[in-house]
């Protein structure tokens, strides 16, 4: 038999034990986060120092990834045309897949040299364009070249014989500066530069070309 | 005479010291160009290679996209030279053959730097055929047309080198890779007449002038080099 009085001092120390327990297990408590951070941090900087190489791989490709995304934004519009004065050839582009293609006529690189110092080189430019107006059964005005090439003397700018009907084709986009894509009376020279810088094509692609091309698409010309 | 002899003697030896000083600043700066570089981390690593590659090729293919004139691209890993425009490429042609095979593809990460890392400048360079095939002509006074002078080409086989600002020497042939008898280039001929041409125009030999000779389409060639402007931009990887 125990005595009652043991029993007691065993149930004091019991108790005083569990209390002691408790007040240092909230003690503990109050620091865990802080103790938890550093442990992960601690296990942080481990496994950096360890995959350091794959995590510079993975933030190395998510960059080219971002890039090419961005490189791929950069696009010309959902049709454009792109026109080679070296082979006298264009191609139709929708959604950067070749949609059409033919051949057309650029210009001659004639060096013009007139009486008076007047000079003309006949040259298709080379760069981007938009398509600035489109034309039905355009009219040709005809420039001072036009007369000195054929021998005339240059009539005033407004003169009636500056302008020429049906010698343009049925249509016509203007570029700007005066240069046009339109059609032509001579088709047995299309693949050859013998303009004077528009760009010539045959009926049929000329009414391809004008369907397709929207005010503001783009004209490639190199 | 005397003292003429020893005037002489003195601007003589002037010019040739201050030559020499001109050779090693240029080379000093070139060195110094190098050791500006940041090393690129963990270079050694082919997959980390091919990743920065790729990112320089991308970013330099931003930067010319925002310029207004036409410029190139050689990508020597995928065999591609291309006529680039805002971010179009407008002609894509095929690197038939190119000397050496691989062209600086063992090299560190600053070196790779300085020579594919940014978009560079054409600096100079000649070729066979005019930029514009300019015809001359003139109207005489009975309306009829005279032609006075003509720098069209013939049709010949092109040929066209150009010296880039970060001192890469690019030789471009042109040859006629559509032909069905599937011949290859004169290649022996094609560098010899590189070598001949470049006699008169030797620069300083100790600065390090890598060349690459490259042969492609002839027209493909052709129509590249009449649309770029004289001193265009070039980008390129390995």
């Amino acid at each position: 038999m125990i005595p009652s009085g043991k029993i007691l001092v065993y149930f004091k120390i019991l108790i005083s034990v569990f209390v002691g327990f408790i007040i240092i297990w909230f003690g503990f408590l109050k620091f865990i986060p802080e103790f938890r951070e550093k442990e992960y941090s601690k296990g942080l900087k481990f496994a950096i120092s360890e995959n350091k190489g794959q995590l510079t791989a993975l933030k190395l490709e998510k960059e080219v990834e971002s890039l090419q995304k961005k490189l791929g934004r950069l696009n010309p519009g959902k049709v454009y045309l792109v026109i080679n004065t070296a082979e006298n050839s264009f191609q139709v582009y929708k959604n950067k897949v070749l949609d059409y293609e033919g051949i057309c006529s650029t210009g001659s690189y004639i060096h013009l040299e007139a009486d008076g110092d007047k000079q003309y080189l006949f040259e298709t430019p080379k760069g981007v364009f938009t398509v600035k107006n489109k034309i039905v059964d355009p009219v040709w005005r005809k420039p001072d070249w036009a007369f000195i090439e054929e021998g005339l003397p240059i009539p005033p700018p407004t003169h009636a014989s500056r302008y020429e009907y049906g010698v343009l084709g049925d249509y016509a986009l203007d570029i700007g500066n005066g240069y046009l894509i339109h059609g032509t009376l001579y088709q047995r020279f299309l693949g050859l530069p013998v303009t004077h810088g528009c760009v010539r094509l045959n009926d049929a692609d000329l009414k391809y070309v004008y369907d397709t091309m929207q005010l503001g698409s783009k004209v490639f010309i190199y | 005479m005397v003292v003429i002899g020893t005037a002489l003697i003195v601007v003589v030896a002037g010019i040739l010291i201050s030559r020499s000083e001109v050779k090693k600043a240029a080379i000093t700066l070139k060195l110094n160009d190098l050791e500006k570089i940041p090393a690129l981390e963990e270079w050694d690593n082919p997959v980390k290679q091919n990743l920065w590659k790729e990112k320089l090729w991308i970013e330099n293919q931003l930067v010319t996209g925002k310029e207004d004139s036409m410029n190139i691209g050689i990508n020597f890993t995928d065999s591609i030279i291309q006529l680039q425009f805002k971010n179009l490429a407008l002609v894509k042609s095929k690197i038939n053959y190119k000397i050496p095979e691989n062209f600086l593809s063992d090299i560190n990460s600053e070196a790779y730097q300085y020579f594919f890392g940014k978009p560079v400048k054409i600096l100079a360079g000649n070729s066979n055929i005019a930029k514009k095939p300019v015809k001359k002509v003139r109207i005489d006074s009975e309306g009829n047309t005279v032609p006075i002078d003509t720098t069209a080409s013939i049709n010949r086989r092109f040929y066209w080198e150009f010296i880039t600002e970060n001192n890469i020497r690019f030789v471009i042939n042109g040859y006629n890779s559509k032909d069905s008898t599937g011949s290859k280039p004169a290649f022996h001929r094609d560098i010899r007449k590189y070598r001949f041409s470049r006699k008169a125009q030797l620069e300083n030999k100790r600065v390090f002038t890598p060349v690459v000779f490259i042969w492609l389409d002839n027209d493909d060639a052709k129509a590249i080099y009449r649309a770029l402007p004289y001193k265009a931009t070039i980008i390129s990887r390995n």
